[in-house]
């Protein structure tokens, strides 16, 4: 009989478990829908996507919640790959062509990915120096069935090499710049964010990688403490020469991506963060919001890692046309 | 207090539960197959999941992150995965065969795959082989790809065959197409000329055995050399090499690229050979058969988007050696009577030759050996990415210049003083197609090509004062009469003008998990006209002779029977489907099976080298032959039963109708021999060739072809040389045998090569990085006939070859090597050929004696 009471009891312990659990997952669930009230009574607007990124948009929330306060906005990890889970997606690499021609996007800056190691290695003490080329960087970093063992060239120092093993925007641009699938890249896979990526290189003397400015760059214009950024041959002629090892500093890496035309900077993949809204179901509030991003976004960039965007790849006016018919 | 204590265990075990890790994950291989079995372990632990049918697998990974998990499975690279966070969806990993990483990667079907992968038997040789080896050209590849024949006594006249069929063996005439495509970054090369000139700026060549009508523009029924070339590139790279060897051999080469433009780099590269000769002439006390060759190549790529790229090339190579000079080999006793025995006519003419042994590479040739060889073009090819494929466009204009000066009696006799039929070549072509992966189980290639091809040739025949003792049939004094024969010939213009035009598509559809179908069709237009005209020139003018009409009619008569005018105009047309079938089934990722059913044809044929007369009339129904019609079946296996090994199997059989062939004319006026159909032939065979590397410092090959070529059915087979002059029993001369279940010529029944090369790791050697390597390879064939009817004399004996190379080289900076060639100086013939009329002697093609030198080079 003991022994059918305690029974009961841990059965009653499990229904509560069960019940709290349900509660959680379910009220989790509804705060997260997009377009929902939360028990203040503000708007509630979910945004996802590049991880790296979102240091840059919560800063434009806090700037945008002060003039409008009516609105939560919140940045959540994905959940889902469903997009019209979120109201807001803030992707850095191009959308299918039947999925872009579904939503309106905002065109905020660039970011250029770059090697790293990890500073107290001998590979970042001896390329941080010397550079990489284009032969060394797909000789390190990719499995290359195409590869003619005979003219591999040297690498002088050990490395391992480190890369994101999900999908992620990152590593796609990455491989693809050299002719290569993300499933290509060599080393240890990490299965997490960017910035488990960079724990995970720090803890290895050896380790190389390749990130994204925002990733690398501290908002003093640094890199991350313990983390050298690789110079790369940048005019493809070869070779990588004095005036192609600025890439410590980030206000060189603006002063010379910004400035450069697209087509000539080889072997460092730049691309853009864009914020987008699904044409048909959009909620007014994250119209609004983007339409403030569009017009005051590209302030915050440089001191977030981001680049300005190319003049020519902007399209300001098509959003602004977009949100006077679905804003507010 | 007990029950309190039970419950909090198990709301503790249930958190726990709750937040223990779940990794669920995909494993494939390189090629995106499921691993079956891999072991997923987290390390550290004895947490292991072992992957399904499906490669998946679920896991309970540590509360704590991070934690490492390894994935292995035999044959492929172990991965580490440290897992920082919960997933959310499977990882999906993929886990490298790191057998993959020396693949050769090849582009016959107009894609990126690895040998291994595609179901056609194939042979790569590396650029870096090329560059290794001192002078190279398509000679040097059937020493290491043991199916390829080459039989060249000079640029004219050379044949390309693969497994034996390609061209008929002996003299080019020019109104055969070569079986044998020979493609050079996708532009056609319609003369076989180009076999002899030394590659330039060579990526790599394949060599692809069997019909490949359905994936190339040109007919290419017994297979086809696509070559590669290095192209411009963006980033600024120069070569520097010179070599210095025995026998006066000096070459350089240089090759330069680099970006001209943002968006358009250009190549240059130049090669230039010269060697002494390697017989010596003792008429003239010179030493002939030199080599004196220039070439180069000029690319323009221009990429205005990276999804188009535009290719302008143009290239010249000239040749003017004093060379093709063939030895007397041998002399044979003919059916003909004593009077006409070679022996017999030079005792008459107290001539002799100037050595019995033809490896005395002594000569006594006292018409001048010498020729030039010009080829070259433009293209223009145009690569667009066009939806899930790539669109090319490849149009090339090409042309041939031959100039000859051949001793063709083989002797310093003047009975032929002059053999020679200078060519002018001109071509264009086009050739356009998709090829691309359309969907992930199906892709292939559609193409349509066209070529316009126009060849004139001014051909001259001259006797000499010593002709009448080789056409002297019987003791008529008239034939002693003072310059009956001398400056006797035949001048010819002949042209023919022919086009061609063709539709193929080859997909491949994968039909079931590692079953491959893949069908291919092909459809041609061909269509030859041909302009003859030979008129009779010089000699004694019997009219004006001083003597009876009878001795005029006998001395004309003599004449006659020698060089006769004639003139014909000949037109053939044709068309035909061919098609092909491939069944490939991967079984593994070690094995890929396959078998191939496909028809062919080979272009209907014209004769331009003049006609054999019967009864003093042109046999005119000669003047055009049918095409070959070709039936082929293969079966292979393609293997890599360890890592870093591979071995490959294929069994054909072929099967042609109609078989083209050269027919030896003991006629002088029929320039040497005619073409016409055998009616039917087989050729079978098993090949073999195996690769290992051991590791990154020693690697082998090996290759065997066994190969059994016969006359199935050929009735109206040309008699062999010592047959010239047969009568039967009636005494009726006899000019055809049936010479069916007999061989073919040209083909050894046994051929292989075998090589090895070791190589230190990267050394630091004057201030650069370096590799010292050490290389050898080796190649055997056994005896072949070398007479299109078999013959008991004209027959190469087994004979087997070794090279060697060895030094450091660098990829940025000097590399410097020795190399020999036939280091053993085995003596050799390549080929034999009776001499013109059939008078008992024939020659020998040598092949080169030990040549040895030294390569530096300098590279960025």
């Amino acid at each position: 009989m003991r022994k059918s009471t305690e029974s009961i009891g841990i059965m009653k312990n499990w229904k509560k478990i069960v019940i709290v659990s349900l509660a959680l997952v379910i009220s989790g669930g509804v705060y997260a829908q997009g377009g929902k009230t939360n028990p203040q009574g503000q708007k509630v607007i979910v945004v996802t996507g590049a991880r790296f990124s979102y240091k840059l948009i919560e800063k434009w929330i806090d700037e945008y919640t002060k003039l409008d306060p009516s609105v939560q906005i919140v940045v959540e990890a994905r959940g889902s790959n469903d997009p019209a889970k979120y109201d807001i997606l803030a992707e850095v690499y191009e959308h299918p062509a039947d999925i872009k021609e579904k939503r309106a996007y905002v065109t905020v800056g660039r970011y250029a990915v770059f090697p790293v190691a990890t500073s107290n290695s001998s590979f970042a003490r001896i390329y941080g120096e010397e550079g990489l080329t284009k032969q060394h960087i797909v000789q390190i970093f990719f499995h290359d069935i195409f590869a003619d063992q005979e003219k591999q060239k040297e690498i002088k120092a050990p490395y391992t090499v480190y890369t994101r093993l999900q999908k992620a925007g990152v590593p796609v641009i990455f491989s693809k710049y050299y002719g290569f699938e993300q499933k290509d890249i060599k080393g240890i896979g990490i299965a997490g964010a960017d910035t488990h990526l960079l724990k995970a290189l720090l803890r290895d003397s050896t380790g190389v990688t390749y990130f994204p400015t925002p990733v690398i760059f501290q908002q003093n214009g640094t890199p991350v403490d313990g983390l050298t950024v690789i110079p790369v041959d940048i005019n493809g002629n070869g070779k990588v020469s004095d005036d192609e090892k600025f890439v410590s500093q980030f206000n060189k890496v603006i002063e010379k991506i910004e400035s450069a035309d697209p087509g000539q900077v080889k072997n460092v993949q730049i691309d853009y963060l864009h914020l987008s809204v699904d044409k048909e179901n959009a909620s007014p509030e994250a119209v609004d919001f983007l339409k403030w991003v569009n017009e005051n976004g590209q302030k915050y960039l440089h001191e977030f890692g981001f680049l300005l965007p190319d003049p020519k790849r902007v399209e300001k006016e098509k959003f602004t046309e977009f949100a006077s018919k679905k804003g507010r | 207090m007990i029950r309190h204590l039970l419950t909090f265990s198990i709301i503790l075990f249930a958190f726990t539960a709750s937040a223990q890790t779940v990794v669920q994950g995909i494993v494939t291989d390189n090629k995106g197959e499921s691993v079956v079995g891999a072991t997923v372990i987290v390390k550290g632990t004895n947490t292991y999941a072992v992957t399904d049918i499906n490669g998946a697998f679920t896991l309970n990974g540590p509360t704590q992150f991070p934690f490492t998990i390894r994935i292995s499975s035999t044959g492929l690279k172990a991965q580490d995965v440290q897992v920082f966070e919960a997933l959310e969806e499977p990882l999906e990993i993929s886990l490298q065969d790191e057998n993959v990483l020396r693949e050769v990667v090849v582009t016959a079907r107009r894609r990126n795959e690895t040998v291994q992968q595609v179901p056609i038997p194939i042979a790569v040789v590396s650029g870096e082989l090329i560059e290794d080896a001192g002078a190279f050209n398509v000679n040097r590849v059937k020493e290491i790809v043991p199916s390829v024949q080459l039989y060249s006594s000079n640029p004219r006249n050379t044949g390309i065959n693969i497994r034996g069929l390609g061209s008929p063996f002996g003299l080019t005439n020019d109104g055969l197409d070569p079986g044998v495509g020979f493609y050079v970054d996708g532009v056609y090369y319609a003369r076989p000329a180009v076999a002899t000139l030394d590659f330039i700026d060579v990526e790599r060549i394949e060599v692809l055995r069997g019909p490949q009508g359905t994936l190339f523009g040109k007919n290419t029924t017994s297979g086809a050399f696509n070559i590669t070339t290095r192209k411009p590139s963006f980033t600024p790279e120069y070569s520097f090499e010179t070599s210095f060897g025995n026998y006066g051999f000096v070459q350089a080469k240089t090759s330069i690229s680099g970006p001209l433009t943002k968006k358009i780099a250009g190549r240059f590269s130049f090669s230039g050979t010269q060697r002494d000769g390697v017989i010596e002439n003792v008429r003239t006390g010179k030493f002939t058969n030199d080599m004196n060759n220039l070439g180069f190549r000029g690319q323009l790529l221009f990429k205005p988007s990276d999804k188009v790229s535009i290719l302008l090339a143009g290239e010249n190579s000239r040749q003017r050696p004093d060379g093709y000079a063939q030895v007397v080999a041998g002399v044979v006793q003919t059916q003909r009577p004593a009077l006409r025995q070679f022996s017999t006519i030079i005792s008459d003419l107290n001539y002799q030759l100037p050595s019995q042994n033809a490896f005395d590479r002594k000569i006594d040739h006292d018409t001048p050996w010498n020729s030039g060889n010009d080829l070259g073009g433009v293209s223009l090819n145009i690569d667009a990415e066009l939806g899930p494929g790539t669109l090319t466009s490849t149009t090339a204009w090409r042309y041939w210049n031959w100039d000859p000066s051949n001793d063709r009696d083989f002797t310093g006799l003047q009975a032929l003083a002059k053999s020679q039929n200078p060519a002018e070549h001109k071509n264009w072509s086009q050739e356009i197609r998709y090829a691309g992966k359309f969907s992930s189980k199906l892709s292939g290639v559609v193409g349509l090509f066209y070529i316009d091809q126009e060849v004139q040739i001014h051909g001259t025949e001259e006797s000499g004062r010593d002709q009448w003792r080789f056409s002297q049939t019987n003791t008529n004094a008239l034939w002693r009469t003072p310059g009956l024969f001398e400056g006797f010939g035949v001048r010819t213009e002949s042209s023919i003008r022919s086009t061609s035009a063709a539709v193929f598509a080859n997909a491949d559809w994968e039909a079931l998990k590692g079953l491959h179908i893949q069908p291919g069709v092909r459809f041609n237009l061909d269509k030859k006209d041909v302009v003859y005209d030979r008129v009779a020139y010089g000699g004694l003018d019997t009219a004006t002779f001083e003597g009876t009409k009878a001795q005029k009619t006998t001395l004309q008569g003599f004449k006659n029977g020698v060089y006769t005018s004639q003139a014909y105009n000949s037109s053939a047309d044709e068309d035909n489907f061919t098609y092909l079938l491939t069944v490939a089934y991967h079984v593994n990722k070690r094995v890929n099976a396959y078998a191939t059913y496909s028809t062919s044809f080979k272009p209907v044929g014209v004769n331009v080298a003049g006609l054999p007369t019967i009864n003093g009339q042109p046999a005119t129904d000669l003047a055009v032959i049918k095409p070959e019609d070709v039936q082929h079946f293969e079966a292979g296996v393609k293997t890599s039963p360890i890592d870093r090994f591979t071995l490959n199997a294929t069994f054909f059989n072929t099967d042609i109708n109609n078989y083209q062939t050269n027919v030896q004319s003991p006629e002088l006026g029929v320039n040497r021999g005619y073409i016409a159909n055998a009616e039917k032939v087989n050729v079978r065979g098993l090949e073999v060739d195996a690769n290992f590397r051991v590791n990154s410092n020693l690697s082998f090959y090996a290759s065997g072809a066994y190969t059994d070529g016969k006359y199935v059915t050929f009735t109206n087979a040309p008699l062999p040389l010592e047959e010239t002059g047969y009568v039967d029993n009636d005494g009726v001369q006899v000019a055809f045998k049936d010479v069916s279940g007999e061989r073919l010529p040209g083909i050894s029944k046994f051929a292989g090569s075998v090589g090895g090369e070791v190589v230190t790791n990267t050394l630091r050697f004057i201030g650069q990085e370096s590799k010292f390597f050490f290389g050898f390879d080796g190649f055997y064939r056994s005896e072949f006939s070398s007479s299109p009817s078999p013959s008991q004399f004209l027959n190469i004996d087994a004979y087997t070859l070794f090279n060697a190379r060895a030094g450091f080289r660098s990829t940025a900076g000097i590399s410097l090597f020795v190399w020999g060639r036939n280091i053993a100086d085995k003596d050799y013939y390549e080929q034999l050929l009776p001499a013109g009329g059939n008078a008992g002697h024939y020659a020998g093609v040598l092949g080169d004696p030990r040549t040895y030198g030294i390569t530096l080079r300098y590279s960025y």
